[in-house]
C-alpha cells in the first residue's frame, strides 16, 4: 500500500527535481549516430509490416506536443483506445453508407476529394489533408513516389495487396470529417487528459488520438492487416533512403537521428 | 555632369533592386555593383565642376592630393571587408553558441515545455511560443539555428490544426520580434551607420533601454495580435505528413534553460563582449547537459565540431558580408552626385523621414532599397550624405525595415525561404500574411523611434 510519503514524493518532489535537474539518465542530446548507412528497402518494408499497432505507440506519441505530460502506462491506455474508437467508427459509417470503399466513405460524407501535384522536399513529407469543413487534399507527387516503390516485385511480396496508398489516405483524412460532425460524441474529440501542473489543473485534448483514430479507422476501412503508419516510412523512404531509414531507426527502436542537425546541414541557404 | 552621372547612378540602383527582387546572388550583385559605382564615380570627377568637387572633399584624389587612385582602390577593396571582419567574428561565434543550444537540446527543450503550458489551445500556445522563439532568438543567429527550432516549432503549431502558412508566419515574425534584441545583428547593422570604432556611447545596453525592449515587445504583440486575427478567419486543417521526431528527445536540466540568455543579459547588464558571453554561456551548457563527458581529446573535438557547424551555418552569409562593405564603401564615392539629383527633394526632417519610410516598407521586401542587407546601403549612404540625422535615429529607421521587412517579413530571407519549402506554403500566401503585419508593425516602430530617437543631443551626430 502505498504511505503518505511515497505519494508526497510522487506529486512533489519528483516533478520539481525532474523540471529542475532534468531526467536522471540525461546525458545530452541523442548523438548523431556514427553508423548512417541506409537500409535495404527489403528489411525496412518486411520489419515495418511486421509490426502490431502497439508497436507504434513511442513512434506516434513522439509527435504529440505533450507527450512530455503523459507516462508510459496512459501511452498504452491511449493506444488501445484509439484502435476501438477508430475500427468501431469504420464500421459504422460503413454499415451506414453502404460501402467500405474509403472514396465513396468521403463522398458519402460530404467531403470533396482533391488530387494535387505538390513538390516535396526530404525533410517533412506532406501526404494528404483535410481542410475544414469539408476538403480532402491527396497530393499525387507523393503518391506517384509510393507507386513507384511498390511497383518493385520484391517490396509488393513483402507488403501485400492490401496497402494501395490512395484510398488509405483517403480514408485517414475522411475520419477528420467524421470527428467534425459527430465532434459531441467521438471519442478523440471528447477524451480530455489533465496536463496540469500541481494544483493547476488543465484537461486538454491531445491532437494525437485525431490521428491514431484516424489511422485506425483507416486501416478497418481498408482491411490492412497492419498499421497506415508503414506509409509514413515507406513513403518517406521513397524520397530519400537516408531520411526513410531514420524513421525506419526510430521506429524499430533505435537512437533517433538527429534531424535538426541532419536538416540543418542538408539544405543550403543561398544568402544570408 | 554629376546630375548625369547621378541619373545613371539611379538607374542602375533600380537594376540593381530588380536584380535582387529575381533572386539572384547577392555577393555577386554588391560586388559588381560596387565596381560599377566606382568606375562612374571616378568618371564623374573627370567632367564634373570645379564647384562641385572643392564641395566633396572625398572625390579629391591624384596629382595635388593626398589621396592616390590606388588608395581609393584599396579603400573600396581592401579596407571595407577588412574592417567587417569584427562583425564576422560576431556571427561565426553566434552560429556557435546556436549549434551549442540545439545539440544539448536546450533550445528543443525549451519549446517542448512551453507547449505543455498551452494544451490543445491553439491561440495560448501561438502566445507562448511567439515569445518564447523571440526570447530564444535574441541570441541564436543564422539560418542553421532558425530551421533547427523551426522542425519543433512548426510541426507542434501545424498538429493544432493552425494552418500552415499561418504557423509559418508566426514563426518567422517572432524570429525577426527576437532579432531587435540580437546583439550580433546590432553590432552588423550599426556598422553600417557608422564605423566600429567610433560614437562607443552608442552600446547595445543603450539601444536595448532606449528602443530594443520596446521594439520587440511591439513586435510580439503586433505578430500575436495579427495571428490570432488571421486565426479567425482561417479554415482548421490537419495534414498527414511524415518527419523526424526532435520530441523524442530528453529534457535539458531545468536551470540550463536560462543560458540562452546569459549574452543578452551580460552584454546589456555589464557591457560585457558579445563574444566572452556566447563562450561562457555556451561553454556552460554543455558541461551542465553532459556534453563534457568523454576525455579531453574527444571534448575538443566536440568543440571543433559544433565550431566547424557553426561556421558552415554562417557560410552562404559570409560570402554576401565580405562584399557588401565594398558596397558600402563605395557609397561615399557616390553619395555626393546622389545628392546633386535627390539633395533637394530628400525629406531633411525626423518626421518626414519616418513618414516616408512608413509609407515605402514595401521596398524593405525583396532586398530592396531600404534594406541593409539588399540594396539599402546605398540608401543610407545618400540619405547620411543629404542630410544629418543623430547615428542612433539613423540606425533605427533602417533596422525597421531590415528586421521587419527582410528578416521577418521576406521571402528573400534564406530561413523564410526554408519554411516555405519545409511547410509547402506557396510565396503569395505568405506574403498575404506577413505584409499587413510589416505595415502595422512597422508603423508603430517608427512611432517609437520618432518619440524616442528624433531629438537625442549632438553628442549623438558624427
Amino acid at each position: 500500500m502505498e504511505g503518505p510519503r511515497k505519494r508526497w514524493t510522487d506529486a512533489i518532489i519528483r516533478p520539481v527535481k525532474k523540471t529542475l535537474f532534468g531526467e536522471e539518465d540525461y546525458s545530452g542530446a541523442s548523438p548523431i549516430p556514427a553508423d548512417l548507412d541506409v537500409a535495404p528497402i527489403e528489411d525496412v518494408a518486411r520489419d515495418v509490416c511486421a509490426l502490431g499497432w502497439d508497436d507504434w505507440r513511442d513512434y506516434a506519441f513522439a509527435r504529440e506536443p505533450l507527450n512530455g505530460r503523459l507516462d508510459d502506462v496512459q501511452r498504452k491506455e491511449l493506444m488501445e483506445a484509439a484502435y476501438g474508437c477508430g475500427t468501431s467508427w469504420a464500421r459504422r459509417i460503413a454499415g451506414e453508407l453502404g460501402s467500405s470503399d474509403p472514396l465513396d466513405v468521403a463522398r458519402g460524407l460530404g467531403a470533396s476529394v482533391a488530387f494535387e501535384e505538390r513538390p516535396h522536399g526530404q525533410d517533412r513529407v506532406l501526404f494528404a489533408e483535410f481542410v475544414e469543413p469539408d476538403q480532402i487534399f491527396v497530393y499525387g507527387d507523393a503518391l506517384d513516389k509510393a507507386q513507384g516503390l511498390l511497383d518493385k516485385p520484391e517490396v509488393r511480396e513483402l507488403v501485400g495487396s492490401r496497402l494501395r496508398p490512395q484510398p488509405l489516405l483517403v480514408a485517414h483524412e475522411a475520419y477528420h470529417l467524421v470527428e467534425l460532425s459527430h465532434a459531441d460524441e467521438v471519442w478523440s474529440q471528447t477524451h480530455r487528459v489533465d496536463v496540469g501542473f500541481g494544483p493547476f489543473h488543465n484537461r486538454s485534448r491531445l491532437v494525437i488520438l485525431s490521428e491514431l483514430c484516424a489511422m485506425a479507422f483507416a486501416q478497418e476501412l481498408t482491411g490492412l492487416p497492419y498499421s497506415p503508419y508503414v506509409l509514413d516510412v515507406l513513403l518517406t523512404y521513397s524520397y530519400s533512403a537516408m531520411a526513410g531509414t531514420s524513421l525506419y531507426r526510430e521506429v524499430m527502436g533505435y537512437q533517433p537521428k538527429d534531424m535538426e542537425g541532419e536538416l540543418a546541414t542538408q539544405w543550403q541557404p543561398a544568402n544570408d | 555632369m554629376e546630375f548625369a552621372i547621378g541619373l545613371l547612378l539611379i538607374a542602375s540602383f533600380f537594376g540593381f533592386a530588380f536584380y535582387c527582387v529575381k533572386g539572384y546572388n547577392l555577393m555577386a550583385g554588391f560586388l559588381t555593383m560596387a565596381t560599377l559605382w566606382l568606375v562612374l564615380s571616378l568618371l564623374g570627377t573627370l567632367g564634373a565642376s570645379p564647384a562641385f568637387i572643392e564641395a566633396n572633399p572625398v572625390l579629391q584624389f591624384g596629382a595635388g592630393t593626398d589621396t592616390s587612385l590606388v588608395k581609393v582602390l584599396n579603400t573600396v577593396y581592401q579596407s571595407g571587408p577588412e574592417g567587417w571582419g569584427t562583425i564576422l567574428i560576431n556571427f561565426l561565434f553566434g552560429a556557435w553558441f546556436g549549434r551549442v543550444l540545439m545539440d544539448t537540446g536546450i533550445a528543443g527543450t525549451i519549446i517542448r515545455k512551453t507547449v505543455e503550458l498551452g494544451g490543445d489551445k491553439p491561440l495560448i500556445t501561438v502566445i507562448l511560443l511567439d515569445v518564447v522563439t523571440a526570447i530564444i532568438f535574441t541570441s541564436m543567429t543564422g539560418a542553421g539555428p532558425v530551421m533547427a527550432v523551426g522542425v519543433i516549432v512548426l510541426p507542434i503549431l501545424m498538429s493544432l490544426g493552425i494552418p500552415k502558412a499561418i504557423s509559418l508566419f508566426t514563426f518567422i515574425a517572432s524570429v525577426g520580434a527576437g532579432s531587435y534584441l540580437n546583439p550580433v545583428f546590432f553590432a552588423q547593422y550599426r556598422a553600417f551607420v557608422i564605423d566600429p570604432s567610433e560614437l562607443p556611447d552608442f552600446t547595445f545596453g543603450w539601444y536595448a533601454h532606449q528602443w530594443g525592449y520596446a521594439a520587440t515587445a511591439i513586435m510580439v504583440v503586433v505578430s500575436i495580435v495579427m495571428t490570432a486575427i488571421y486565426l479567425r478567419g482561417s479554415k482548421k486543417s490537419h495534414a498527414w505528413a511524415a518527419q523526424a521526431a526532435p520530441q523524442a528527445r530528453k529534457d535539458a536540466p531545468g536551470y540550463t534553460l536560462i543560458l540562452p540568455l546569459v549574452p543578452v543579459i551580460l552584454n546589456i547588464a555589464f557591457n560585457f563582449s558579445v563574444i566572452g558571453g556566447f563562450l561562457l554561456a555556451g561553454l556552460l551548457a554543455l558541461f551542465f547537459c553532459g556534453k563534457f563527458d568523454k576525455g579531453f581529446r574527444e571534448n575538443i573535438q566536440y568543440l571543433n565540431k559544433l565550431m566547424y557547424d557553426g561556421t558552415v551555418d554562417t557560410a552562404p552569409m559570409v560570402g554576401f558580408l565580405v562584399c557588401l562593405p565594398m558596397f558600402n564603401t563605395v557609397a561615399k564615392y557616390a553619395s555626393p552626385y546622389f545628392s546633386a539629383v535627390l539633395g533637394p527633394i530628400i525629406p531633411t526632417s525626423p518626421l518626414m523621414i519616418c513618414v516616408l519610410f512608413t509609407v515605402l516598407l514595401f521596398f524593405s521586401l525583396f532586398r530592396g532599397p531600404l534594406t541593409l542587407v539588399g540594396c539599402g546601403a546605398a540608401t543610407l549612404g545618400v540619405l547620411k550624405n543629404v542630410s544629418s540625422f543623430s547615428v542612433p535615429f539613423m540606425y533605427c529607421v533602417f533596422a525597421i525595415p531590415t528586421i521587419t521587412g527582410n528578416l521577418g517579413s521576406c521571402i528573400t530571407q534564406s530561413w523564410t525561404a526554408w519554411g516555405l519549402s519545409y511547410t509547402k506554403v506557396e510565396s503569395k500566401d505568405f506574403l498575404r500574411l506577413s505584409v499587413p503585419t510589416l505595415y502595422i508593425g512597422g508603423t508603430l516602430l517608427f512611432v517609437l523611434t520618432y518619440i524616442t530617437m528624433s531629438n537625442l543631443g549632438t553628442a549623438w551626430f558624427v
